[in-house]
């Protein structure tokens, strides 16, 4: 499962650099102010870190990363952090946004064309009996809860969402939920996968 | 801080490994070999810091050097072009 995050671009053909500047619009320059005040770097107030920010930056979905300004992102993830954080709710949010129109999660089909629908069950492998008997049980003992299981899930790419099978998709999310709740460190994951990886 | 492990000159070799989150290091420069150039500092753990952590304590920072030929497969500028990155610690490994 190797995969290259959408705003990671090195070395990738793009065509001719747009090589022009153009003027900050006040509401540009005032977003980056409040942002970099919010940071709190050089001593002023700190309300979430220059990371946290860029990494809801970096998890748009590839289509709003592509279609959006690059202050647009800013702010988008902004409010995604203000939520991780607990300033503000989702609810909240969704209530003051009411009415206006936005992204639909990939995730959330209902009502699009997707073509023949195959009937057909298979039976499960063992593996993913495991894994759904695994993650059932971390839910009930609140280990991992079952929204964080399938906010994880949801929050996938879209290609790799299309990609992955049904159970490949909790596994995905396991490793998504211990990371943010600290159980284990990226460090600790990405030398585990690399050793497993040189295995023959 | 945790101590730096490597010095200008040290051959390193970045780990090749495609874990989820907030990774600095360039997916293209993973698993190359390249040589250190300077000491940039320690700096709290980005990877943690995302996630509301303190990042603590702080990964030394290298800039490090790779030859262009050794990072691209069909690199066709001159042999000695040059291409620096800066990798946290805990990315690299000695070569």
């Amino acid at each position: 499962m190797i995969e290259r995050s959408h705003h990671d671009m090195g070395g990738q053909p793009a065509g001719d650099v747009e090589r022009t500047e153009h003027d900050y619009a006040d509401w540009e320059r005032r977003i980056d102010a409040m942002a970099v005040l919010l940071w709190g770097l050089k001593g002023t107030k700190k309300l979430l870190s220059v990371d946290e920010h860029r990494r809801a930056i970096e998890s748009l979905p590839p289509q709003a990363y592509d279609a959006m300004t690059y202050y647009e992102k800013w702010i988008f993830a902004l409010d995604q952090c203000l939520i991780a954080r607990g300033v503000i709710t989702s609810e909240e949010l969704a209530r003051k946004m009411a009415g206006a129109d936005g992204p639909r999660s990939h995730h959330d089909m209902g009502g699009l064309p997707a073509g023949e629908v195959a009937p057909t069950e298979h039976d499960y492998a063992a593996w993913e009996r495991r894994i759904d008997a695994l993650s059932v049980l971390l839910g009930k003992k609140t280990v991992i809860t079952v929204d964080e299981r399938r906010k994880a899930i949801e929050a996938l790419p879209p290609d790799a969402y299309d990609r992955m099978s049904y159970y490949e998709r909790w596994t995905a999310a396991l490793a998504h939920t211990m990371l943010q709740r600290g159980m284990i460190t990226t460090e600790e994951l990405a030398r585990k996968m690399a050793e497993v990886q040189s295995r023959k | 801080m945790n101590s730096p492990r490597f010095k200008p000159g040290d051959r390193v070799k970045v780990l090749k490994a495609y874990p989820p989150g907030h990774i600095r290091t360039p997916y293209y420069i993973r698993g190359c070999t390249g040589e250190i150039e300077r000491i940039c500092g320690a700096f709290p753990n980005p990877e943690e810091l995302a996630l509301m952590r303190t990042g603590l304590p702080a990964q030394p920072l290298y800039r490090v050097r790779f030859f262009q030929k050794d990072v691209w497969p069909d690199y066709s500028g001159s042999a000695s072009d040059l291409v620096e990155v800066e990798i946290f610690q805990h990315w690299l490994d000695p070569a």
